[in-house]
């Protein structure tokens, strides 16, 4: 079973959360001086990396809560969760 | 106006008018009506907010995580960061109802709802509690790890529920679910409980 650690309600099974993506990607302050190119670079372009990233998460079946957490996207391993008010950790190990 | 006689119970359907109850292999099962449910929400580090619901309801809001305390009446559970759900029994809903109008009243980040018509509780009491609901719950029931006065959000046969562990000794764990999981829970724990592994005790 693969445990995930909500930062609020510690580890719980994965089935009681949902994963929103990339994390730490800024919504632009003035879209609309954005040529299409940027725009769509921000709603689209993803860095998809092999290894660790940093994702959102949200613990729908819980707290409900969204916050951050690292995960090697070979092997699936979990590395820290941290809430949005955290500073974006090292890569795990 | 409510009226006693006029409320039906999301678990009424089941058992005519009566209050659903059953037991089964050292199991009781059954429903505990008509308790109001409040979801609040505040700040915890709200200074003026905390002393204000501590003046009003005359407890602090557990900080939590996964914990709920038990003052008079009222028991309250810890949601998350900035969330708590309040039950109460029906007669005292008219002191709790005010107190928490007193609360939010003139305040922007103060929110309390009255929920008590989307969801139900259900008690199941006796030894093998934990283990029946193990069946469903991934999260580890026994009491070592699920102390009395502890309580979890999670998912129970594909519903989403809140346990209260309300004693260890006599082995009590409350079930809040949403009113149109309710009869669906029902059935699940009456099915699972069937299962050979209850039947020895
Ligand atoms: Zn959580």
């Amino acid at each position: 079973m693969l445990l995930i650690r909500c930062p609020w309600c510690g580890l719980r099974e994965q089935a009681e959360f949902s994963c929103g993506g990339e994390a730490h990607i800024v919504r632009p302050l003035k879209p609309d001086e954005l040529t299409d190119e940027q725009w769509a670079d921000y709603l689209f372009m993803r860095d998809n990396t092999k290894g660790w990233q940093t994702e959102q998460w949200v613990h729908s079946g819980g707290c409900r809560r969204w916050f951050n957490a690292q995960r090697d996207t070979v092997t699936y391993k979990f590395g820290i969760s941290y809430k949005h008010t955290d500073p974006k950790p090292e890569d795990g190990d | 106006m409510f009226e006693m006689a006029a409320m039906r119970s999301p678990l009424n359907s089941l058992h005519g008018e009566d209050v659903p109850h059953v037991e089964f292999n050292g199991i009781t099962l059954t429903e505990l009506p008509f308790l109001r449910h409040y979801n609040v929400r505040f700040q915890p580090d709200d200074q003026q907010a905390s002393s204000r619901f501590r003046q009003l309801l005359g407890f602090d809001a557990p900080q939590g995580p996964n914990i709920f305390v038990v003052h008079e009446d009222n028991l309250c559970a810890w949601l998350g960061p900035d969330e708590w759900l309040i039950v109460t029994p029906f007669h005292a809903k008219d002191s709790l109802d005010y107190a928490l109008n007193e609360f939010a009243y003139g305040d922007d980040f103060v929110t309390r709802v009255d929920i008590s018509a989307a969801q139900t509780i259900i008690r199941a009491t006796g030894p093998k509690a934990a283990d029946l609901l193990g069946r469903g719950v991934s999260y580890d029931l026994h009491p070592r790890n699920f102390q009395a006065g502890s309580c979890i959000q999670t998912v129970l046969a594909r519903a989403s529920v809140t346990l209260f562990a309300q004693s260890a000794a006599a082995v009590t764990i409350d079930i809040v679910v949403r009113r149109s999981f309710a009869e669906h829970l029902w059935n699940w724990l009456v099915d699972a409980g069937q299962e050979s592994e209850f039947h020895s005790l």
